[in-house]
C-alpha cells in the first residue's frame, strides 16, 4: 500500500463500512437487551468521519502534505474504536442511568421474559399467572426507546469534542509546519514553560483527587509545551551534556535541564495525577538518552530509576509480605510514611488485588470505617467474631475500592479469545469504562482478538513516529518528534498495563481510544504536530535529493552529526 | 394431567431461534475488518522501511560498507531504534497479561476462583437464566415461578419451609436449588462459540421431579410441630426418598436477607439452620439392637439364649446392666425374638460382647455406617455424600449425611461392647437418616440396602447385601412382634386396626446436653482453672456448662406392610428439656403411626387412594 492520500483515503472508506457493521452489531444486541441504540446518535458517529476525510483532504490539497500518512490512518482506526466502546456502553441504559438498579431490573426482566416466551408451554404458564398462549411478535412489549434527539445530539459534549480535536489538529499542524514558529519555540522553551504554570496553578487550585470539570483531566494539554521546553533546552545543549567527567556531565550544564525536568513534575504531583507524571518520566528518560547516548549515563540512568522503583514497590507492599523479609520493615516503613495514600492504594491493588488490606493499614482504615458507619448491620455483622470481620471487609473492599479493576478483571477474563460479541457482554458493569477502562470493555466484548488490534495499532502508530523523528534533520525536531511518541506509547502502555495488573493502576486515558474530555484533544494536537514534521521531513528529503542533483547549490542545511 | 406433566420436558432452543448469531457474525466481521486494516497499515509501513529514502542522512556512496554502516544512521538515530523495539516488546508483553488473564486464570489462579461469586456477571446470569422447576413424584410443583402483581418474576415455593433444608438458600451451604441450578459466568459461550450455535448450558434450566410425596411431607411436618425433631421415609424396595424433614425450620423467604441469615444462623437454641435429620448425632439407644440383631443373624448367632433374670454384669467392667424399669423387661431365658419384643437390654448387651467387635464392625460397614478402631481421629464426623444415588457430585454434597459411627473392631473391650450391644457407649452417634437406612436392610425383600435417592428418573441402585431374602423376612416377623405385645404395641393399635400390619422398633436414649444462657441465646460457657496436683494454678480453659439432669430423646423406626414394605422410617424427637422425659414407644411411635395411616389414605398399601388431596383432614392430636 502506497503512501499517498488515495491508499489512505480507501482504507479510510473501508474503516467506515467496518464500523457500520460494528454499529449493526451492538444494535441487534441491545434488541435482545430490550431496549434499542440511539439511530441519531449512531448517524451522528458515522458523520463524524465526514470531518476525518475533509482533514485529510486539506491536508492533502490545501498544504500539500508529503508526510508519512500512516500516522494518521492508525490514529483514526483507534479513534474507531474508541467510537465503537463508547457507543455501546452510552447506549446501555444501565450504564448513564441515575438508578442503575431500576435499568438492571428492567433488563432481566427482558431476558426472563423472553425466555419464558420461547421454552415454556401452555401449563407453566398458567401457573405462573401469564396469559397460555404467548403473545405474536408483533404485540410484544415493545422495546425500552432511546431518548437520544437531534437536539441532544447537536449539544453533547461527544459531538463537539472530536471537532475541537480536529481544529486542534489542524493549528497545530499550521504551527509546527512552520520553520519560523519552530525556531522560536526552540529559543523561548523556558519561558513557555513557565507561562504553562501559571494556568496549572488555577487548576490545582480548584481540582480534588486528580479530576476537575466532572470527571476529565482538563490540564493535559499543558503536556505538549512542557515537551517543547524540554527539548528546547536539550536541543541546546546535548553536546555540553556529552561531555562527562567519569559518567555525570558537569554541573553548569546538567543544572538548568534538571529544573526543566522538574517543573512539570511538580504540578502534577499537587494534581494527585501520578500517571501523568509516570509518562513524564518515561518520555524524559528517553530524549534524554537518545539525545546524549553515554553509555555510563545509560547505565547510571537505568540504575538509578530501578533503585527508586524498588524503593517505591518495596514501602508500598502490603505489611505481611514486608514482614517475610528481615531488615525490610525498617527500609520501608519511612518510604511508607512518605507516600501518598493514594499510591499505597493503587500498590496494594496491583500487586495483591484479589485479597483486602487489614482494616488497620492506616489508608485503608478510613475507608473502611466510614463504610461501617454508613451500614449499621454490616457493622453488627463485623462485631461478631474474626471471621465475621474478614468476611465484611472482603465485602467492602470488593464494594468501593477494588470494585473497578476487580469487574474489569472478571470482564477481560470472560472474553477469552474471540469475545463475548459486541453488546453480549457485560462491560456497563465496569465504572469509568468508557474512558480510563475502555480497554476492558473492548477485551470482554471483542476478546483477545480485540485487544491484538489495538495494541498492533498503537505499535504501528510509534514505528511510524519514531520513524518521523529518525528522518528529521534537525535535533530540535527529532526530538520533539520522539517525546510526542513516547508519550503517546507510554500513556497507551501505562493505561493497558494497569488495567491488565502489569504495573499499578493509574488514571490516565488510552490516546485516542478515549473519548473523554481532554485527552482525545491532546491526541489530536500531538497527531497535529508529528505530521507537521513529518511533512517537513518529506520536504527536506526532497530539498536534499534537489541538493544532490546540483552539488552547485548553497543551500544551507543543519545537518545531525 | 400429571402424566403430561411428567412427560414434558424443556426442549433445547433450536439454533434458528438464536438472535444472539446475528451480532455474533457481526462482531467477526467488525474484528476481522480491523484486522484487515492493520495489516494494510503494517504493509504500508514495512514498504517505507524497505525502500528507504534516498534523502536520510547517509555517508558518501564511495565509503567501504562496514565504516558506511557506522556512520550511516547517527547514534541518535540508532537510540531512536533501539527504543522503538524495545517499546513494540513491551507492548507484546502487555497482551501476554491479558492472554493470561482470557485463558489461564480461570482455571489456574485459585483465588480467582475463589472471589468469582463478585463478579457481577455471576448474579446478572442467575437472574437472567431460570432455573428449571422441581416437582414432587406425583408431578406437584415444589419450587417454581411466579409473576407477581408488581410484573416480578419470583421463585415459588408452595411448601416453603417443610422443604427449607433440602433446597438450601442461596447463602450458606448449598441445598439441592443451588447444587441442581448453580450458574457460572464461564459457562456463556464467547462469540464463536454462538455462531456454532452453543448457548448457555442447557442443565441449568432442566426441569426435575423428586422422589419426595407432597402430602407425606406435609404430614410429617404437622406431627412434628412444636417438637424438635426429625423424620426420614424410604421405599426401601427402591431407596426413594418419600419424606425428609427436620423441626424447627425456617421459612426459605426469610433467608433473602443477610441481617434475618444472621439472627437464624446465630440462633443457638433453637438452630433452625441445622438439618437434624442429616446432619446431627443423637444416642440411639434401644434402636441399636436393630443392628446386632442383623450381626447375629448375619452370623448364625441368631438362637443365642440368655438368662435375664439378675441382669448382666460382665467381668472387670463394674456395672450391671438392667433394663429401663430396673430388673427385667422380659425375665427368665429368653431369645432374640423375645428380646428385641420387650427391647431388653440385659440380653443385647449381653450379644453385644457375644459377637465381638469384628463381626459388628462389618455388619456395620455394610449398613453404611463408619467403623473406628479409636474414639478420636480423623474422618470421623465426615460428609458421606457417597452414600447417595443422584445425578452429579454436586447434589450429592448438597444433601451428604454425616456419617454417623461407632468404635467397632478387633480393639473393642468386653465393656465397650456391653454398653454398643444396647445402643449407648460409642456407638453414641447416629443420625436419623441412618437410623432409617437400617431398617430398611430388613425392610427390603431381597435384604438388600438400596442407595438412597431423591431424583426420580434415577435406576434403583443397591448400597449392600446385607441379608439374605429369608434372614430379612424373619428378621420382619421379629419386629412385627414389637407391635404386637412389644414397646409399640398400644401406639401402634390405629395401624392394627386399619388391617395394616407392620413392624418397627422403639427406642429412648439420654443425651448430655449444654445449658442455653437465656440472654444470650448461646451455650452457657464457664472458666476452669487447672491445677497441678500441688494445687498450683498452671492454667486456665473454657467450657461448656452442662445440664445436671439429660434430655431424653425418643426414636421409633418403623416400616409397613410387613408382607411387602413399601415406606420404613425413623422418627425421632428431641426430648423438651433436661428432666422431662420422651419415650419411644409413648411419643415417637403414634407419629409413626399416623405417617403409616396417611399413607393408607393416599394409597400406598394398595386399596383406593380415598384422600389425595393436598390438605390432609383429620388432625391429631398430641398422643402422649
Amino acid at each position: 500500500m502506497r503512501n499517498r492520500l488515495s491508499s489512505h483515503l480507501f482504507v479510510l472508506l473501508a474503516l467506515v463500512g467496518v464500523e457500520i457493521v460494528g454499529y449493526m452489531a451492538i444494535r441487534r444486541s441491545s434488541l435482545i437487551r430490550g431496549y434499542e441504540t440511539s439511530l441519531i446518535g449512531a448517524i451522528r458517529d458515522l458523520m463524524i468521519y465526514l470531518p476525518l476525510i475533509v482533514m485529510a483532504l486539506w491536508l492533502s490539497i490545501g498544504r500539500k502534505f508529503k508526510g508519512n500518512w500512516t500516522l494518521y490512518t492508525t490514529a483514526i482506526v483507534l479513534f474507531s474504536i474508541g467510537l465503537l466502546a463508547q457507543y455501546r456502553l452510552y447506549s446501555d441504559p444501565e450504564y448513564n442511568a441515575k438508578s442503575k438498579a431500576v435499568a438492571r431490573q428492567e433488563k432481566t426482566d427482558t431476558l426472563r421474559m423472553r425466555y419464558i416466551n420461547e421454552t415454556y408451554d401452555a401449563t407453566k404458564r398458567q401457573m405462573m399467572g401469564l396469559p397460555a398462549m404467548p403473545p405474536p411478535k408483533e404485540q410484544e412489549a415493545p422495546v425500552k426507546e432511546s431518548s437520544y434527539t437531534v437536539g441532544n445530539a447537536l449539544t453533547s459534549s461527544y459531538t463537539w469534542i472530536p471537532i475541537l480535536s480536529l481544529l486542534g489538529f489542524a493549528l497545530a499542524f499550521s504551527f509546527c509546519a512552520n520553520d519560523r514558529f519552530l525556531s522560536w519555540t526552540q529559543r523561548n522553551s523556558f519561558i513557555i514553560v513557565l507561562l504553562t504554570l501559571v494556568p496549572l496553578a488555577v487548576a490545582i487550585v480548584y481540582s480534588s483527587a486528580g479530576k476537575a470539570l466532572g470527571n476529565t483531566t482538563p490540564w493535559e494539554p499543558a503536556k505538549i509545551p512542557f515537551l517543547l521546553g524540554f527539548a528546547g533546552l536539550l536541543t541546546a545543549r546535548y553536546k555540553d551534556l556529552a561531555r562527562t567527567y567519569w559518567g555525570i556531565p558537569r554541573a553548569r550544564d546538567i543544572i538548568p535541564l534538571v529544573v526543566m525536568a522538574i517543573i512539570p513534575f511538580i504540578p502534577f504531583f499537587a494534581l494527585k495525577d501520578f500517571g501523568q507524571m509516570l509518562i513524564f518520566s518515561g518520555a524524559y528518560a528517553t530524549l534524554y538518552l537518545v539525545a546524549v547516548r553515554r553509555w555510563p549515563q545509560l547505565l547510571l540512568f537505568v540504575g538509578s530509576v530501578m533503585l527508586v522503583i524498588s524503593i517505591l514497590v518495596i514501602g508500598a507492599l502490603p505489611r505481611d509480605i514486608q514482614e517475610k523479609v528481615p531488615l525490610l520493615p525498617t527500609l520501608a516503613r519511612p518510604v511508607q510514611h512518605a507516600l501518598p495514600s493514594r499510591i499505597q492504594q493503587r500498590f496494594h491493588l496491583w500487586l495483591d488485588g484479589f485479597d483486602p488490606p487489614s482494616p488497620e493499614e492506616a489508608w485503608w482504615k478510613k475507608d473502611y470505617d466510614e463504610a461501617l458507619s454508613k451500614d449499621p448491620r454490616m457493622k453488627e455483622l463485623a462485631d461478631q467474631s474474626e471471621a465475621m470481620k474478614k468476611s465484611v471487609n472482603t465485602d467492602i473492599w470488593f464494594d468501593k475500592l477494588a470494585f473497578q479493576p476487580a469487574q474489569a478483571i472478571f470482564g477481560i477474563a470472560s472474553g477469552k479469545t474471540t469475545g463475548r460479541g459486541l453488546g453480549l457482554g457485560f462491560p456497563e458493569v465496569i465504572p469509568i469504562a468508557d474512558s480510563d477502562y475502555v480497554y476492558a470493555a473492548l477485551a470482554e466484548e471483542l476478546g483477545l482478538a480485540g485487544g491484538l488490534m489495538v495494541i498492533l495499532a498503537v505499535i504501528i502508530f510509534v514505528i511510524a513516529g519514531i520513524r518521523t523523528s529518525i528522518e528529521a534533520r534537525d535535533m530540535f525536531t527529532k526530538l520533539c518528534a520522539a517525546g510526542l511518541t513516547a508519550f503517546i506509547g507510554v500513556q497507551a502502555l501505562v493505561n493497558i498495563g494497569g488495567i491488565l495488573r502489569a504495573l499499578p493502576m493509574t488514571g490516565i486515558t488510552l490516546p485516542f481510544v478515549s473519548h473523554g474530555g481532554f485527552s482525545l484533544i491532546t491526541s489530536f494536537a500531538m497527531l497535529g504536530m508529528l505530521m507537521a514534521f513529518s511533512h517537513r521531513n518529506a520536504k527536506d528529503a526532497k530539498a536534499m535529493a534537489r541538493v544532490k542533483r546540483e552539488p552547485e547549490s548553497d543551500l544551507d542545511l543543519e545537518a545531525v552529526q | 394431567m400429571t402424566l403430561v406433566l411428567l412427560l414434558f420436558q424443556t426442549p433445547t432452543p433450536s439454533p434458528a431461534a438464536l438472535p444472539e448469531k446475528l451480532p455474533a457474525w457481526l462482531t467477526l466481521i467488525y474484528v476481522s475488518g480491523i484486522a484487515l486494516i492493520v495489516l494494510l497499515l503494517l504493509i504500508s509501513l514495512l514498504r517505507m522501511w524497505l525502500r528507504r529514502s534516498p534523502s536520510a542522512p547517509t555517508a558518501p556512496a564511495n565509503l567501504p560498507t562496514d565504516i558506511r554502516k557506522r556512520l550511516g544512521a547517527t547514534s541518535t538515530n540508532r537510540g531512536l531504534r533501539a527504543w522503538r523495539w524495545l517499546f513494540a516488546l513491551a507492548a507484546l508483553s502487555m497482551f501476554g497479561f491479558h492472554v493470561y488473564w482470557a485463558r489461564y486464570a480461570g482455571e489456574r489462579n485459585a483465588k480467582f476462583q475463589e472471589l468469582s461469586y463478585k463478579d457481577l456477571r455471576n448474579r446478572r446470569l442467575s437472574e437472567s437464566t431460570l432455573r428449571g422447576w422441581i416437582y414432587d413424584r406425583k408431578g406437584r410443583p415444589l419450587a417454581f415461578y411466579k409473576k407477581e402483581s408488581d410484573g416480578n418474576i419470583q421463585r415459588e415455593y408452595p411448601m416453603d419451609a417443610a422443604l427449607a433444608h433440602i433446597f438450601g438458600s442461596d447463602r450458606g451451604e448449598p441445598g439441592l436449588e443451588r447444587a441442581l441450578f448453580g450458574a457460572e459466568s464461564g459457562a456463556v459461550p464467547e462469540v464463536w462459540q454462538i455462531i456454532h450455535g452453543q448457548t448457555v448450558q442447557q442443565k441449568l434450566n432442566k426441569d426435575y421431579t423428586l422422589t419426595i410425596d407432597q402430602d407425606l411431607q406435609q404430614t410429617v411436618v404437622e406431627q412434628l410441630k412444636g417438637n424438635h425433631g426429625a423424620v426420614v421415609m424410604f421405599n426401601p424396595q427402591t431407596g426413594e426418598v418419600l419424606a425428609m424433614y427436620s423441626n424447627p425450620s425456617y421459612s426459605l423467604k426469610d433467608t433473602q436477607d443477610e441481617a434475618t441469615w444472621i439472627k437464624l444462623d446465630n440462633d443457638k437454641k433453637e438452630r433452625p439452620l441445622l438439618n437434624r435429620a442429616l446432619r446431627e448425632y443423637y444416642v440411639p439407644g434401644s434402636t441399636f439392637k436393630t443392628v446386632m440383631m442383623y450381626t447375629a443373624f448375619r452370623n448364625g448367632m441368631q438362637g443365642t439364649h440368655f438368662n435375664t433374670s439378675g441382669g448382666f454384669s460382665p467381668q472387670g467392667c463394674g456395672r450391671t446392666i438392667t433394663d429401663d424399669n430396673g430388673g427385667c423387661e422380659a425375665c427368665g431365658d429368653i431369645g432374640i425374638d423375645s428380646a428385641y419384643q420387650h427391647s431388653s437390654n440385659i440380653y443385647f448387651s449381653y450379644l453385644g460382647t457375644q459377637l465381638g467387635g469384628e463381626k459388628i464392625r462389618d455388619t456395620a460397614k455394610l449398613l453404611g455406617l463408619g467403623a473406628y478402631d479409636s474414639v478420636s481421629g480423623e474422618g470421623q464426623g465426615r460428609r458421606e455424600p457417597e452414600i447417595w444415588n443422584a445425578s452429579s457430585g454436586a447434589v450429592k454434597n448438597a444433601i451428604a449425611p454425616t456419617e454417623s459411627w461407632l468404635k467397632a473392631g478387633k480393639h473393642s473391650t468386653r465393656c465397650e461392647l456391653m454398653y454398643e450391644g444396647y445402643g449407648q457407649g460409642y456407638a453414641s452417634q447416629m443420625t436419623p437418616f441412618q437410623m432409617a437406612l437400617i431398617i430398611s436392610a430388613a425392610a427390603n425383600l431381597e435384604g438388600k440396602l438400596m442407595k438412597p435417592k431423591i431424583e426420580s428418573d434415577r435406576a434403583a441402585e443397591m448400597f449392600s447385601q446385607v441379608l439374605t431374602r429369608d434372614q430379612a423376612a424373619e428378621i420382619r416377623r421379629i419386629m412385627n412382634l414389637v407391635t404386637e405385645g412389644g414397646t409399640a404395641n398400644s401406639a401402634m393399635a390405629p395401624v392394627k386396626a386399619a388391617g395394616i400390619r407392620s413392624g418397627g422398633k422403639t427406642g429412648t436414649a439420654q443425651k448430655a446436653v449444654p445449658i442455653i444462657d437465656p440472654k444470650t441465646g448461646e451455650p452457657m460457657k464457664r472458666v476452669v482453672i487447672e491445677k497441678d496436683p500441688k494445687g498450683k494454678i498452671i492454667g486456665q480453659h473454657t467450657e461448656i456448662v452442662m445440664a445436671d439432669k439429660l434430655r431424653s430423646d425418643a426414636w421409633y423406626l418403623s416400616f409397613a406392610p410387613l408382607e411387602k414394605p413399601v415406606l420404613a422410617m425413623a422418627v425421632l424427637l428431641e426430648g423438651p428439656g433436661p428432666g422431662i422425659s420422651f419415650y419411644g414407644g409413648k411419643n415417637a411411635a403414634p407419629i409413626a403411626a399416623q405417617l403409616i395411616l396417611r399413607a393408607k389414605s393416599l394409597g400406598y398399601f394398595g386399596g383406593p387412594a380415598n384422600q389425595p388431596a393436598q390438605q390432609p383432614g383429620q388432625t391429631k392430636g398430641k398422643r402422649r
